[in-house]
């Protein structure tokens, strides 16, 4: 006993990084959800007896979370529960899919309930302010990491007001190399509140590599890049660990409608490949070098040809928007949502005044490589054993993503669950119900996730798919 | 107080048992001796089974993982809830308060409440800790793993491999 007293004397007491496997397991299961998550980045030892638990399973089959609009009346309801005092919300909402349950977290200022949501991939939000700068945001850990400033994009300037803050922002339709006074400016700049900017600017947000925290100096973050597909001409512009400002990328501009971090790891030289989708259907691959800041990729190399579906406008992005998923290394999906006026089937009296669009459709095509750079665009059934047999795409503002249905009871195989993407402003955002809603592709039925039917009433902000993490 | 002919003793002491007054000695990793009741010892299913076991009921029962602090504070929650049995609404609204008040106590000492974590573990003494496992749920609920690593005064220590691989297993990807 003395000889155990005189060791533990040497050694580091023992503390809570100590408790026993079976002790963390039982407090694991006390825990709710959000915590659950969370608990495995406390420190090794809290990991590994997490990895052991049941636990472990269920967080490795967490599937997505669908971010919940707020609901303005409960603002004014609870002044001290999830609203600020200004009547601002310092909570999310979200739901969990696996058990049908709302949750709402805590998240850091500026105020989330004044936040826009451009993109969201491995548990990390892409947000924009209500002066419409941009911030990657953990929702689980709270997590935050600023972005370059709206600024510094090449088409954006801004009109301050005597304390220097943003009273204005110009968007610059036509424009030549930047600041190249001989370029002739075809249309006035159109000028647009700090708000509102955000509605015009940003159309998707991409993680090409998520943050990891930095050791020096602590509590920073290092390692990301976030591929931006922005207005005006959907151009590409990438911000990257270090970098100051947004690079734009395509010169002349594409008219890009999403992309994809490919499956494939990045290599060891922090280079990761990434996926691009035009307006009509080209995939383009690009190299992307996620630690050289500053710098611009290489020009992108030609993967497959334009695609066109069935819609009668499909090169149009509001009647029919398209979305690029990697369903194995190499092996892309290009899927065509095709939307219709909600008119068209609603029949109530009388029709609403605005124009909103409902999800009425989706087509598939597989890119079939061949040989030497051919292949085709196969258009695939989603009728029975087709493509998705087994499989569930989440689609939206989010990163495009294939999940496997078994990772949870409640997704369903050959669906796509979709969350409304635009095109977005503030009085659409606002006032128009968002176009939310899971497409069997066997059936052709479109229907509400199960437990968000009454969240779904509320408008803002545009829900979006989440996909927890909580190492960050 | 047992005398007399072997079988009354035997009954005596059946008696005893029954009642739970025989007094049983702890003694802590400092040598300190605490007597206790039979009752309020029970509450612990290591000595409850050592007990049932025939065992050395006289001699004591050394601690030797737990020291006089900690083992008198576990003493005051299986003194409580052994030597009492609630029958009343009043009784067991009065156990519940002291419940309460002794985790709060606990909650503010986050270095204490490990060590009674532990002694409460290693004595097998299930109310307690489900009690001191709760108090530590309910510490972690709405916290990041930043703010739960200084509430418990843990050390940072994943590398950024250790966060790769969770991140692997949470996307999907």
């Amino acid at each position: 006993m003395a000889m155990n007293k005189l060791v533990g004397a040497a050694v580091r007491r023992p503390g809570w990084a100590d408790l026993p496997r079976d002790l963390l397991e039982s407090v694991l299961g006390r825990l709710p959800v959000p915590d659950r998550l969370r608990f495995p980045g406390v420190c090794t030892a809290w990991q590994s007896a997490d990895a052991a638990s049941a636990t472990a399973r269920f967080r490795a089959a967490q599937p997505p979370w669908l971010m919940l609009p707020f609901n303005p009346t409960a603002r004014r309801q609870s002044p001290s529960g999830g609203g600020g005092g200004d009547g601002r919300f310092l909570e999310a909402r979200f739901l969990s899919l696996s058990d049908g349950r709302a949750y709402a977290i805590p998240q850091p200022a500026p105020p989330v309930s004044e936040r826009l949501c451009v993109g969201s991939s491995d548990g990390w939000l892409v947000t924009a302010d209500a002066a419409s700068e941009l911030h990657l945001l953990n929702p689980l850990t709270g997590a935050q990491v600023q972005l370059p400033s709206v600024t510094t994009l090449p088409f954006v300037d801004a009109s301050r007001d005597a304390d220097g803050r943003v009273a204005s922002y110009d968007l610059r339709c036509c424009f030549g190399d930047g600041d190249n006074d001989g370029d002739e400016v075809l249309v006035p700049p159109e000028s647009f509140a700090p708000d509102r900017l955000r509605y015009e600017l940003y159309e998707k947000a991409i993680l090409v590599a998520p943050p990891r925290r930095q050791t020096t100096p602590p509590g920073s973050w290092g390692g990301y890049a976030v591929l931006l597909i922005c207005q005006p001409l959907y151009r590409l512009a990438i911000a990257r660990a270090g970098d100051t400002k947004w690079t734009l990328l395509d010169m002349p501009s594409r008219c890009w409608v999403d992309a994809v971090r490919a499956a494939s790891a990045p290599a060891a030289d922090g280079h990761q490949a990434v996926y691009t989708l035009d307006s009509v259907g080209r995939v383009e691959a690009w190299d992307m070098d996620v630690t050289a800041a500053g710098t611009t990729p290489p020009p992108p190399r030609e993967i497959a040809p334009p695609c066109c579906c069935s819609g009668r406008a499909c090169s149009m992005s509001i009647p029919c928007s398209k979305y690029l998923v990697e369903l194995s290394p190499g092996h892309l999906l290009q899927v065509h949502r095709l939307r219709d006026k909600a008119h068209a089937r609603s029949k109530w009296e009388p029709r609403q005044e605005r124009v909103e669009y409902t999800t009425v459709k989706a087509e598939l095509f597989e890119w079939n490589a061949a040989g030497g750079g051919h292949g085709e665009w196969a258009r695939v059934d989603g009728a029975g054993a087709g493509i998705l047999a087994g499989r569930a795409l989440f689609l939206g503002k989010s990163a495009s993503l294939c999940v496997p249905a078994d990772c949870c009871p409640e997704v369903k195989g050959n669906c796509v669950y979709f969350t409304d993407d635009g095109p977005w402003s503030h009085e659409r955002c606002h006032e128009v119900v968002p176009d939310v809603g899971v497409l069997d592709l066997a059936d052709g039925s479109y229907k509400v996730p199960r437990g968000a039917v009454r969240d779904l009433l509320w408008k803002w902000p545009p829900p979006v798919w989440v996909f927890p993490s909580c190492t960050n | 107080m047992a005398s007399g002919s072997g079988a009354a003793a035997a009954a005596a002491d059946a008696e005893e048992k029954e009642s739970g007054s025989r007094m049983i000695t702890l003694t802590s990793n400092e040598g300190k001796a605490f007597v206790v009741t039979e009752a309020s010892a029970r509450q612990s299913a290591t000595i409850r089974s050592m007990v049932d076991d025939g065992g050395c009921v006289d001699k004591g029962f050394p601690l030797p993982n737990v020291d006089s602090k900690t083992l008198a504070r576990v003493i005051q929650y299986s003194d409580e809830h052994g030597n009492k049995e609630p029958h009343t609404v009043d009784e067991r609204a009065a156990l519940a308060k002291f419940d309460r008040d002794f985790i709060a106590e606990l909650d503010a000492d986050k270095a204490f409440l490990y060590d009674v974590t532990m002694a409460a573990n290693y004595l097998h003494i299930q109310g307690l800790l489900a009690l001191t496992t709760q108090c530590v749920a309910d510490t972690i609920k709405g916290k990041t793993p930043e703010e739960i690593r200084t509430a418990f005064g843990i050390e940072y220590d994943l590398t950024a491999q250790d966060e790769k691989e969770i991140k692997e297993e949470d996307t999907h990807a």
